[in-house]
């Protein structure tokens, strides 16, 4: 079986490709606009985001997205929230992720390790916002829900978590300087 | 001498045959259920975390029907060279996939047959079996014609290499 072999296979194999290719999709969209069950091309996020954390729902599209009237907030509000130090911010993460950077002054609570003593420490007449590692970590949503469960007052979450963070070059800390 | 003989049912026609109704029939079964529940299969697309979200739905639209007419492209023995070759990428394509979220840990549900988060997780299995798959498809693309199979009508090959 020869280079040159496999290249005629190959250039046989374009055209036909490029059919096919094109014939599935076609298929494909005239399907998915005709069928009930059809789907809108361009999939929007679960949560729908709000500046500044005040209207919120998440998205009735995408059912059993699971997470029901959760408050989020971008970068800039939590920025300022950070700034006039008027909330706390809460460290869903697994501590390890948590000891190699977090925003300044956050609490580590580790939403897959939840203990009492941890739940205990969390401050009951302040904002609370919670975060995780990307936009698509799950961690922050399932404390802020589990906080809410617990009766926790006001409850944020910062969704774009510390990647969001890091891109606007917001300050963090390791656990070791703060320590010192 | 010996070894000729005994790979010889390797280069029949029928065995061709076999395989390619034998994958037809994985691609075809496994498009249905997808076909007829983008939306869970989007979801399971957007659970693999490795696409960008706007792509999802797209892939959810598009990927099944693929399949689909991959499947009856191949049992029906018609374009052969693309329809094995989409298939080889395909399959590569999900080895990759699975792969990466075996390597990354996840636990989900791989929608390769079924749509249904019960039933179907990711596991060494589904590599190991798109691997065998990946193998058969590409004696398809790369082996001997095999019984009954058709090439699309000459106005589409006019360019092609004699």
């Amino acid at each position: 079986m020869n280079r040159d072999f496999i290249k005629t296979r190959m250039d046989q194999a374009v055209k036909e490709m490029l059919i096919l290719l094109v014939l599935s999709a076609g298929i494909g969209l005239i399907y998915n606009t005709l069928s009930r069950n059809g789907l809108p091309l361009i999939a929007r996020s679960q949560v729908q985001y709000s500046p500044e954390g005040q209207s919120f729902r998440s998205g009735s599209e995408n059912p059993g997205a699971g997470y029901s009237d959760l408050r989020l907030i971008n970068r800039a509000a939590a920025y300022r929230y950070f700034q006039s130090d008027s909330a706390v911010f809460l460290d869903a993460r697994p501590v390890e992720d948590y000891l190699q950077g977090h925003i300044p002054g956050a609490m580590s609570v580790p939403i897959e390790k939840l203990v009492p003593e941890q739940v205990a420490k969390i401050p009951r007449e302040r904002l609370l916002i919670t975060y995780c590692s990307d936009p698509d970590c799950h961690q922050a949503f399932d404390l802020a829900n589990a906080l809410l469960d617990l009766g926790f007052g006001p409850v944020l979450v910062f969704h774009e978590g510390m990647s969001g963070w890091r891109l606007a070059n917001y300050p963090i800390v390791r656990s070791s300087d703060e320590s010192k | 001498m010996n070894l000729n003989k005994k790979s010889e049912w390797l280069r029949s026609p029928g065995f061709g045959l076999l395989v390619r109704l034998f994958l037809g029939g994985v691609f075809i079964y496994a498009s249905l259920d997808k076909i007829q529940n983008p939306a869970a299969f989007a979801k399971i697309i957007d659970n693999y975390r490795i696409l960008p979200l706007v792509t999802v739905n797209l892939l959810a639209i598009f990927l099944p029907w693929l399949e689909l007419i991959i499947g009856v492209c191949l049992i029906l023995g018609i374009a052969r060279n693309g329809s094995s070759f989409i298939l080889s990428g395909m399959i590569l394509v999900f080895i990759l996939a699975i792969g990466s979220v075996l390597i990354r840990g996840l636990d989900i549900s791989c929608g390769c047959f079924t749509t249904s988060s019960e039933g179907d997780p990711i596991a060494l299995k589904r590599l190991l079996e798109d691997l065998g798959f990946l193998i058969l498809s590409l004696y398809l693309w790369l082996g001997p014609d095999s019984l009954w199979h058709w090439r699309l009508p000459r106005l589409w090959r006019s360019s092609l290499p004699a």
